[in-house]
């Protein structure tokens, strides 16, 4: 490698843009010259410090952002008993602990304010006015420090106000961006204004909002005892339930927070997320939005590196979507055993990142015991299932790089679907995957150009995998990889169908 | 890191004082005050800009978690950046053994060279920012005009390369040299602020 091209991949690589054959080139000649790996982290040294310097920084949100997360620790275990203090508590009871919260919150909103403020090198004045209620139910009141505050039309709202709704639904408030708020039946909600945008806190109730679009570097959140909701533009609704907080997207997407481990996930239109300690943390397609495709009665998990989807993945969940099944999309780190021995059905995609071996080699081990029906295209996971022969990367696993065609190995099975020889699987190159499996695997597919390469690929339940062990449940690997879905053709399509349904018949029944 | 204002030690300690005695919001101060500091410290040892927020942010919760620890009137932007080091060091022993040959094998080859010089380096030493930052306003304009249109404006290179009138993959080059540049400056500086020959 000449020296002028190093330093261009280097300067490539920085900025993301380096594709992945150059990359593969550029690690190749680090890892044989370990002067030019010392350069270039120098340069990546140098290119982060860069960043810093020139980046311009509001520190008031790092410094909000700190703040709210220390009051959530604190906050967490504090609600959890007053959750249970209001399920047993008498109405006067529950008052009091509102009007302690409420006093807590409003104070700790305004003591920040000021604190900030004051030390600020351009103190920027909230507006006195936040927000307004358009409509008031019966019964809706506004608590302003700890005293309640008569409801007219449009009623202005200060930073540090709660506003509690009684037996109707139907109050109506207006952010000053004109963001609209319908609030529930029994639902507290308060607001805070900063410089980093608007927040509503929600300990009881439910909300719908049609969010305005944010100005840059202002941003709507709604937090909950559960859980944080930030709009990037969009239309949901928040409901909190005991320990529950349920976020339902109909537009545009909002970044969901689980407050007890900061994980998060972006939910898009037409999907739902809880956030509660017993219920799965991941993306559920919302019923509204599949309505109009007749359900299918299928259901299964998606296993994904991270919930905010790549294209690839995206793509597969909007086909399941349209195909009527009823998908609950996990990040890895978020799926627990009994939900992989219990599922009927598994999709693992290739964008799980396995962090060392012991974490492969337990999900690995957790997936081949279970009964469900395993679609996987992450060919590293190939040997841990006993789908593969080895684990040797480029003889057992491995991918291609930019092609499109596979080559039908047995034109006569059902899942070849009449189809031979060459046939193109993608609109554009794409990267693929590859798995050596057993002579005991049912081999519909390879790579075009190498017959020992399964690129799709199944064994029936009880056959005898590549490790020599029995399936516990019907095993299929497909050549996607990574964002390959996003480019599949009609065909490539059709065999992924094809491998859906042919998995879901051999599905334990429940 | 613009427009923010430098509070006095002093002031910080009056803060830290108040954050030991429970007032969290007094914390609010000191993260607004110190933060700067530890983003240029901590912005050495990552492979993606994301990840300096990350730890900046877990370092600080970190650091109010065990405030009582601290010992007032001793350096606590030390003490702080003590603790991003211990988030900076299992963070790179996870991207250093990914196993990831096929998606990013550089990273997890830059994650190792990083995860050394981590070990070398004293949390202590807090000098790099204010070096990096003379070295920066003793280049040529031309060349700080193709940083801060690079990093500060976020412009692609190939609208540098137009306005500048050089060719996109001719830029490329150049910054890799100016940073390289800035690195020797940067050593040149601390060695004489250590009183090396």
């Amino acid at each position: 490698m000449s020296r002028d091209e190093f330093e261009r991949l280097c300067e490539e690589y920085l900025k993301s843009v380096l594709p992945l054959e150059q990359r593969e080139r550029l690690a190749a000649y680090l890892e044989s010259d370990p002067q030019a790996l010392r350069e270039f982290v120098d340069q990546v040294q140098l290119h982060q410090g860069l960043n810093e310097l020139h980046a311009a920084r509001d520190p008031q949100e790092l410094a909000t952002s700190v703040l709210r997360e220390l009051r959530y620790a604190r906050e967490a275990e504090g609600f959890s008993r007053a959750v249970v203090e209001r399920v047993n508590s008498t109405d006067a009871r529950r008052a009091r602990f509102r009007v302690k919260f409420i006093a807590a919150a409003a104070a700790a909103c305004v003591l920040l304010s000021l604190v900030l403020l004051q030390y600020s090198k351009a103190p920027v004045n909230p507006p006195a006015q936040i927000a307004a209620i358009m409509q008031s139910a019966p019964g809706a009141r506004l608590i302003r420090d700890g005293n309640t505050v008569e409801i007219s039309a449009e009623t202005a709202l200060q930073n540090g106000d709660l506003l509690a709704t009684a037996g109707d639904a139907g109050t109506l408030v207006e952010l000053a961006d004109k963001t609209r708020i319908t609030v529930g039946a029994q639902t507290e909600l308060s607001f805070t204004e900063s410089s980093a945008g608007a927040q509503l806190s929600i300990p009881a109730g439910n909300i719908d909002l049609k969010v305005a679009p944010q100005a840059a570097g202002r941003k709507l959140s709604v937090v909950t005892p559960q859980a944080t909701a930030e709009v990037l533009g969009t239309v949901f609704s928040v409901s909190v339930d005991g320990s529950s907080t349920t976020l339902s997207v109909s537009e545009g997407r909002v970044r969901f927070t689980r407050s007890s481990d900061g994980r998060q996930l972006e939910v898009s239109a037409g999907q739902s997320a809880v956030s509660a300690p017993d219920a799965a943390f991941g993306i559920r397609e919302s019923a509204t939005a599949v309505a109009e495709v007749k359900a299918s009665g299928r259901q299964m998990l998606f296993i994904v590196g991270d919930t905010a989807l790549n294209a690839g993945d995206r793509a597969i969940a909007a086909r399941l979507k349209g195909r009527g099944d009823e998908v609950l999309t996990l990040a890895l780190n978020d799926v627990t055993p009994e939900q992989i021995s219990s599922a009927r059905m598994i999709l693992v995609s290739s964008t799980i990142v396995l962090e060392g071996d012991a974490l492969a080699q337990e999900f690995g081990r957790r997936l081949k015991e279970s009964r469900a029906a395993v679609i996987v295209w992450e060919p590293r996971l190939y040997p841990e299932l006993g789908i593969s022969a080895g684990d040797n990367h480029g003889r057992d696993w491995g991918t291609v790089l930019r092609t499109r065609e596979i080559r039908i190995a047995q034109q006569g099975h059902p899942l070849a679907l009449k189809r031979s020889g060459a046939i193109e699987v993608t609109t554009e190159p794409a990267q693929l995957s590859w798995g050596r499996a057993s002579e005991k695997a049912t081999m519909i597919a390879t790579a075009e150009n190498d017959p020992s390469k399964a690129m799709l690929f199944v064994y029936e339940r009880g056959a005898t995998l590549a490790d020599g062990t029995a399936a516990q449940g019907a095993r299929g690997g497909i050549f996607l990889f990574d964002t390959a879905a996003g480019k599949l053709s009609a065909t490539g399509w059709s065999l992924f169908d094809a491998l859906c349904d042919w998995s879901w018949d051999r599905a334990p029944k429940q | 890191m613009k427009g923010q204002r430098v509070l006095s030690d002093e002031e910080i300690e009056q803060a830290l004082a108040r954050a030991q005695a429970g007032d969290s919001e007094a914390y609010g101060l000191v993260v607004y005050a110190c933060q700067a500091r530890l983003r240029a410290f901590v912005a050495r040892y990552v492979l993606r800009e994301a990840w300096v927020d990350d730890i900046v942010q877990q370092a600080f919760v970190t650091a109010y978690q065990n405030l009582h620890k601290f010992e007032l009137n001793t350096d606590f932007p030390a003490w702080l950046r003590t603790i991003a080091f211990n988030h900076l060091r299992r963070e790179l022993a996870k991207a250093s053994r990914r196993h990831d040959r096929e998606r990013d094998y550089v990273a997890e080859l830059a994650a190792r060279e990083l995860s050394q010089r981590l070990d070398k380096d004293s949390p202590r030493d807090d000098a790099m920012l204010d070096a990096l930052r003379d070295c920066v306003s003793g280049l040529p304009q031309r060349t700080r005009t193709l940083l801060s249109r690079y990093y500060e404006e976020g412009l692609p290179l190939q609208a540098i390369a137009e306005e500048l009138d050089r060719a996109a993959d001719g830029l490329k080059v150049t910054l890799f040299r100016v940073r390289a540049q800035l690195k020797a400056c940067i050593e040149q500086k601390l060695a004489a602020g250590r009183g090396d020959p």
